[in-house]
């Protein structure tokens, strides 16, 4: 059975300098998978190239067997992604936003505005403009456009950040759903403990680097760390 | 179905922003019926200043000479209104009720009847250094000349001399030249309103155009600022279709723009007609008719212009876009896209203005001619002129920049460059390109 996700020995430059210095992992159908790592360590220019925003300089990504720079638009249809820092179109409203994702996907707009309501919590403040949102709604009207998509991969960098603890559980809750239904997600956070509930897998990058990849049970056992933070010092003093 | 979807996507952006609403549909209606008001206004100013003229008449003379030049005077159209006599100078101009003084000293009707130059002393007083205000003064000091000239002839008829014949012994009858038709019975003031309109046309689309091109890099920058921009690009859309849709939508406002733009120049245009249908002088062509030989806008003519103005725009609108796109935020887009409209405007603009090009040596005239605003300009001065096959070949020259621009964007939008180019303005005014990830 094809990857869903597969990224093999990626390279990245900006100039002369090295975002990504040989990615190379696997995600399986329906599976949470986590990259993490401290800012700058290369995680949003890896989702970016999976997004086909960003090419690879060396090496090749493919979603479900189709390269992510030869068939982009292949790939495009199969992926929805959440920017770390995205903005909302202010003049529109959530209604109008999720109306225009359902046309360009081919979906139903009375279903998809009512998967859009549930997936974000918003109600009737779906009907005002996005300019007027506070940050956590935005993020969440983006992640209902993210999910309404219904893409066989989720890219998500940060899909929690900027929301409060309450509506934080809430969207975890939402991806597990989504995953139990076949969904594969490819998640980013700052969050370890977010990371812990959600992913079935992970892997941890530093300075364009994976240096651990694993489920995160087993990747603590086997550096005797009682949580990811700690996992992370460990490997980061190791390979000092 | 995505594609229309996309593109009303693209229009509820633009007509959201407030700059476009005014910058492009608004201010081409406001602007053009301005001036031509503000132009029918000074010149109703100055006509009213020219027709009236009362001036307060300290004769000290009170000679056969002086009442001979007040008569004059009042047959020129000066109401005269006697002062009196008692007081100094500061006195007198501080009781004055009227804004001209003529002061004729003793010894005037002497010096005269002796036939020396005699003169008398004009007094003028400015409420503000206004144009009208000046073009009275003006009017003023060229009818008391034609006073003067008059009275001379009156006293030369007096000793049986026709000083008329000394003064001009030959007249000239003009004619011009123009596109092949001989105009007779020209007069040089009513050339003003087709100065006029060399030069509002082009400052017109100037300003629309720099305006154009900095709100539609705007609305790129902008998408890009609000982060916005990468949530589309991974939409199953292909890129072409999204730099269509921009170009589209922005060729959409550009028509509403060009709709505006005609609207507001017709109005103007009207103006500056009512203005000038009364000819100067009998015999000679009135600013209309002068106008209507220079500028022919018939159906056809109007139609040329309408698309010059859709495709200058486009072209605008298109190196807006480009410059929004490699741009990393609203003021850098704004900048880049004032700084290139500017060097592409402004070198044809002041050469309409000082000869044409013509007047260009042949190196510096290529250059112009790979300039494709140089074509715009071109082309409308054929419209104008009814040179209907010239102006159609500067608009296929437009077209094809446009097509070229077109091509960049292309390249642009089909790789990374959209996230990881951009280019902003150095201190020193120099453009740095900046490769970094974007964010």
């Amino acid at each position: 059975m094809a990857a869903a996700v597969e990224v093999d020995g990626v390279w990245k430059f900006f100039g002369e300098r090295a975002a990504l210095k040989g990615v190379s992992f696997r995600v399986s159908p329906g599976e949470v998978f986590g990259l993490i790592g401290p800012n700058g360590a290369g995680k949003t220019t890896c989702f970016r190239i999976l997004a086909t925003i960003l090419r690879p300089s060396r090496g090749g990504a493919k979603i479900f067997g189709f390269d992510v720079v030869r068939d982009a638009q292949e790939v495009r249809s199969l992926i929805s992604y959440l920017p770390e820092e995205a903005g909302v179109y202010r003049s529109l409203s959530g209604v109008d936003y999720i109306r225009f994702l359902a046309r360009i996907y081919n979906r139903d707009e009375v279903e998809a505005l009512h998967e859009a309501e549930e997936v974000s919590g918003l109600g009737d403040a779906l009907r005002s403009r996005m300019g007027s949102y506070s940050l956590g709604m935005r993020r969440r009207i983006l992640l209902a456009g993210a999910l309404i998509a219904r893409p066989k991969v989720a890219i998500l960098d940060e899909p929690t950040s900027g929301l409060d603890v309450m509506h934080a559980v809430y969207v975890r809750d939402v991806i597990k759903k989504y995953s139990r239904q076949g969904m594969t997600f490819l998640i980013s956070s700052h969050n370890m403990l977010e990371v812990e509930y959600l992913c079935d897998r992970i892997a941890i990058i530093d300075e364009g680097v994976i240096i651990a990849e694993g489920q995160p049970k087993y990747l603590k056992e086997s550096a005797g760390a009682e949580n990811l933070e700690e996992l992370f010092l460990s490997l980061k003093r190791g390979a000092q | 179905m995505s594609f229309s979807v996309l593109v009303w996507k693209e229009l509820r952006e633009l007509l959201a922003e407030k700059t476009i609403l005014i910058g492009i549909l608004l201010m081409p209606l406001i602007l053009f019926p301005l001036l031509g008001l503000t132009m029918v206004a000074g010149f109703s100013s100055a006509g009213r200043a020219q027709q009236v003229f009362e001036a307060a008449v300290l004769d000290r003379d009170d000679g056969w000479a002086s009442r001979e030049l007040l008569e004059t005077l009042k047959r020129a159209g000066v109401r005269l209104k006697p002062t009196p006599s008692g007081g100094d100078l500061n006195e007198i101009l501080e009781g004055l009720d009227s804004r001209l003084l003529i002061i004729i000293p003793e010894g005037f009707s002497q010096n005269i009847t002796n036939y020396r130059q005699a003169s008398i002393q004009l007094y003028y007083r400015l409420e503000r250094l206004s144009i009208s205000e000046l073009q009275g003064l003006s009017n003023f000091q060229a009818l008391v000349s034609y006073s003067s000239t008059i009275f001379g002839e009156r006293l030369a008829s007096g000793e049986g001399i026709d000083v008329r014949f000394y003064k001009s012994p030959f007249t000239a009858s003009e004619f011009i030249v123009y596109q092949g038709q001989v105009l007779g019975g020209v007069s040089t003031t009513v050339f003003q309103p087709v100065l006029y309109l060399s030069l509002t046309i082009p400052i017109g689309i100037f300003i629309i155009a720099v305006t154009a091109g900095s709100v539609s890099a705007t609305s790129v920058a902008l998408e890009k600022e609000a982060k916005t921009l990468e949530i589309l690009l991974t939409l199953p859309i292909h890129r072409l279709k999204l730099l269509a849709s921009k170009l589209l939508s922005s060729i959409v406002l550009a028509a509403l723009g060009g709709a505006s733009f005609m609207i507001g120049f017709l109005i103007y245009f009207q103006g500056i007609m009512s203005m000038i249908r009364q000819p100067p002088v009998e015999g000679v062509q009135t600013g209309a008719e002068m106008l209507s030989t220079f500028y022919s806008l018939s159906g056809p003519v109007l139609l040329l212009l309408g698309l010059i103005v859709i495709i200058s725009l486009a072209l605008t609108l298109s190196i807006g876009i480009l410059a929004g796109v490699v741009a990393g935020d609203v003021r850098g887009g704004q900048q880049l896209a004032s700084l290139l409209l500017s060097l592409l405007f402004l070198p044809p603009f002041m050469l309409q203005l000082l000869g044409g090009l013509s007047t260009l040596d042949p190196t510096l005239l290529t250059i112009m001619m790979l300039n494709p605003v140089t074509h715009v300009f071109l082309a409308l001065e054929s419209a104008t002129a009814s040179d209907i096959p010239a102006a159609l070949t500067h608009i296929l020259v437009t077209l094809a920049y446009l097509v070229l621009l077109l091509g960049v964007a292309a390249w642009i939008f089909s790789g990374e460059r959209l996230i990881s180019l951009r280019v902003r303005l150095g201190r020193r005014g120099i453009l740095e390109t900046v490769r970094g990830s974007g964010k």
